[in-house]
């Protein structure tokens, strides 16, 4: 009995995940949806070769979101390894890390609209640069909380007994230290590459509506009241995290705090 | 005088775990530390090895003061609890660490690692990844990541103690068997009675700080604090 | 590891450069703007505009309102997420199932807001299905479901966001706290199932689980693209208010959009605080 109810569950759950990216994928090979239908109308490819036609800009904007992507990735992963490891030894550890915690904790939004400021100041309001260093405020300081935990106790007996070894600081960093961080390395990247690529409501303030993302595009569809391009750009918008937290699984470190 | 330690003192926020350490080892042995927990013997191992700084007193290895040196420079090594081997390296890479650091040729380097698991009886676990060996093979491979380089110190902080009775046993035979072959110079650090009697050329007792090195195994066991009467009358009385 | 002076130096610079340095500037410039010391209408020192936030009760009954559907995707996800893990953990660590949780993952606020409009509007999938088996005979006569006042829609879809997350921590919790043996060890001094699930297994897992119980309830407080997407102009939640009063022409209302960010980063500062406090307890052991 108690096998049976496993079963269902496990049904139920796996319907809960795979059922809505296929209703997304599928709405997208469709034109019309007339009520009270169960299933749309016309049922063709003609939204994919639409839009991705130059003028609608969803190449660019494909190619836009994954400049910005990649580099913020870059960029938090590496500054986020070098400064962990001072925060992680730090006599203030605990404080260090409840400032790290804020710009990532706080609604990305609200942040870019005080800081539009001073990036209007900067003049990189509305330009590329301008949104990879907006996105970095809050991509980095999580690189930097992640990798806060790979600095425990061990790691430090680690290049202690390396150093008794008669290896030099230098030497520890990068023949041990570096290898045995690549996994979380990773990790990190990939994590933030997701909450740039996913970023919505900071990249419209900073980039001003001229640095055209991906997930700017859902937004006109969906302003547009165009479901089925809507359905589309979704789709590429949740086809690359799905592939890349698939590999992810395989380093999967604890994800949580 | 090989190692001579002499008025060694260490406080932690005010509260002193080393008082007035002084010992002296010679060439070629390997000095016993038994103490329970807390009783400052890592540290004072850290101490000598670099990796902790002393508050107070001096260290001659070979007769040259050695404190002002950094712990990479000191050629002695210090042996964990727990075996800490690389994640990344193989047990061939592992044993070969120390050579690679100090930028030894390939050949050599392939030598000295054989003629290692051959002493360690590791051979066929050459290629392996550390995740696959047991607890006992782990500090075996330790041992002979720090043997390999013939360091002219050696400390051992309690390597045996996670180990199960049986592995513990062959890994203390196995070091003595060793110890005697390189002819190492060592210091033994452990909690247990029966280990400190059997690794130790000499032997001496920690507590609260304070060191007392025995001259003979009759004046170690007659002293009360170190336990071995409580032990003979345990089993007599049984 | 000790590091050099140098490179101390300069990590703890870049961390004051990437976090410091924003968070003062951005709240401090949010901050003289609401009180009248900066901006386009700078009038000098006043606490008018502060007076008008508090005064008016849109803006007020914005944050009770974000709170309230922040408590309740969290109630509901964490309670729906604990109970497909302890009943399903053992599928979630290999299994097919333990690669398929991921999927939701992969789903950013605005895909998830628009899945559920699909879902949920009068011409929507739902909608159509109630009237294939004949629950409704008109479009509508189906309820409303988005951009409704009670922000069902919004609930819905900050669940499926946030479930799939709290399914593989509680998973991750019950491996690692070897949930598992204790209550097996609570059984054998004879307690019952209900026992066990009330006195074992809930406490462990909401007491490890709390600081992140907490970071999404600040996640979802501050959330922009779902509500924007499924809710309505009154009430709204925070983000979308303060974004409508900050990116509007009629600039009188600025100030006010500022006051309404100083105020809801020193809500979120407080709940940081309290995670802060959990997390150090639920890392002491």
């Amino acid at each position: 009995m108690k096998n049976r109810n496993h079963h269902i569950l496990k049904i139920v759950l796996a319907i809960l995940c795979i059922v809505p990216p296929c209703i997304l994928l599928l709405m997208s090979f469709f034109e019309v949806w007339p009520f009270p239908q169960l299933l749309p109308d016309r049922f063709n490819a003609k939204a994919w070769g639409y839009i991705f036609q130059p003028e609608n800009r969803v190449s660019t904007s494909i190619f836009t979101s994954l400049i910005i992507a990649l580099s913020v990735a870059c960029i938090s992963a590496l500054l986020g390894f070098f400064t962990s490891m001072v925060v992680a030894y730090h006599k203030y550890k605990k404080g260090l890390l409840l400032l790290t915690y804020l710009p990532f904790v706080l609604s990305p939004v609200i942040f870019a609209v005080c800081l539009k400021y001073y990036f209007i100041k900067m003049g990189l309001i509305g330009t590329l640069y301008g949104v990879i260093l907006a996105q970095l405020i809050i991509a980095y300081p999580y690189a930097t909380i992640v990798f806060t935990g790979f600095w425990n106790n061990r790691m430090l007996d680690f290049q202690k007994l390396a150093l008794t070894l008669g290896a030099t600081p230098g030497y520890i960093f990068s023949k041990l230290l570096v290898p045995m961080a690549l996994p979380m390395m990773l990790v990190v990247f990939f994590q933030c590459f997701l909450i740039s690529w996913f970023e919505y409501g900071l990249t419209l303030i900073i980039g001003f509506g001229k640095v055209e993302t991906l997930t700017l595009k859902v937004f006109q569809y969906l302003g547009e009241a165009n479901i089925f391009y809507a359905a589309l750009s979704s789709s590429l918008l949740i086809l690359p995290p799905i592939i890349l937290l698939w590999i992810n699984k395989k380093f999967i470190y604890n994800k949580t705090i | 005088m090989f190692l001579e330690v002499s008025g060694i003192a260490k406080s932690f926020d005010g509260r002193p775990v080393l008082q007035d350490i002084n010992f002296q080892l010679q060439h070629h042995k390997t000095l016993s530390v038994l103490g329970k927990s807390g009783c400052g013997k890592s540290t004072l191992l850290k101490i000598i090895a670099g990796l902790e700084q002393k508050d107070k007193g001096s260290i001659l290895l070979n007769e040259k003061e050695i404190s002002a040196l950094p712990a990479n420079e000191r050629t002695i090594v210090y042996l964990f609890q727990e075996a800490l081997l690389f994640p990344h390296l193989s047990i061939a890479g592992n044993l070969a660490f120390g050579l690679k650091v100090r930028k030894c040729s390939k050949a050599e380097i392939s030598e000295k690692v054989d003629a290692i698991l051959t002493q360690l009886e590791l051979q066929s676990h050459a290629n392996k990844m550390p995740h696959q060996l047991s607890g006992g093979q782990k500090q075996r491979v330790a041992f002979g990541r720090a043997l390999i380089l013939n360091p002219p110190l050696i400390l051992l902080d309690e390597p045996f103690s996670s180990l199960d009775v049986e592995t513990r046993t062959s890994m203390q035979e196995l070091y003595k068997r060793i110890a005697d072959e390189y002819k190492i110079t060592a210091l033994f650090v452990t909690h247990d009675l029966k280990e400190a009697l059997i690794m130790g050329d000499e032997i001496s007792y920690m507590e609260k700080g304070i060191l007392k090195l025995y001259d003979s195994q009759e004046a170690f066991i007659n002293d009360a604090r170190t336990g071995v009467k409580q032990e003979i009358d345990f089993w007599n009385r049984l | 590891m000790i590091v050099s002076r140098k490179y101390s130096i300069s990590a703890q610079g870049i961390l004051f450069l990437f976090t410091v340095l924003p968070l003062i500037g951005g709240f401090g410039y949010a901050l003289l703007y609401s009180v009248g010391l900066t901006g386009v209408l700078k009038t000098g020192f006043t606490f008018n505009h502060w007076k008008q936030v508090f005064a008016n009760g849109n803006i007020l009954s914005s944050f009770g309102y974000s709170a309230l559907i922040a408590f309740a995707a969290i109630i509901i996800s964490v309670a729906m997420s604990m109970y497909t893990a302890l009943k399903l953990h053992r599928f979630l660590e290999k299994d097919l199932l333990s690669y398929l949780i991921y999927i939701p993952l992969a789903f950013p606020g605005i895909v998830a807001a628009f899945f559920v409009f699909q879902l949920f509007t009068k011409s929507g999938i739902v909608s159509r299905v109630f009237y294939k088996i004949g629950l409704i005979n008109d479009i509508q006569s189906f309820p409303d479901l988005v951009n409704d006042r009670y922000g069902i829609g919004i609930i819905t879809a900050f669940t499926l966001l946030i479930f799939p997350f709290f399914v593989l921590l509680f998973t991750n919790i019950i491996k690692n706290e070897r949930l598992e043996e204790y209550k097996l060890a609570a059984s054998t001094l004879s307690a019952t199932p209900a026992q066990v699930l009330w006195r074992v297994s809930l406490p462990l897992l909401l007491r490890r689980a709390l600081p992140n119980i907490l970071l999404y309830f600040i996640f979802i407080f501050g959330a922009f693209e779902v509500p924007l997407l499924l809710g309505r102009s009154n009430p709204e939640m925070v983000s979308v208010l303060a974004v409508r009063k900050l990116q509007r022409f009629d600039l009188l209302d600025l100030p006010q959009g500022y006051a309404v960010a100083v105020l809801y980063s020193l809500a979120s500062l407080l709940v940081i605080y309290f995670l802060f406090k959990a997390k150090n307890r639920a890392d002491e052991k």
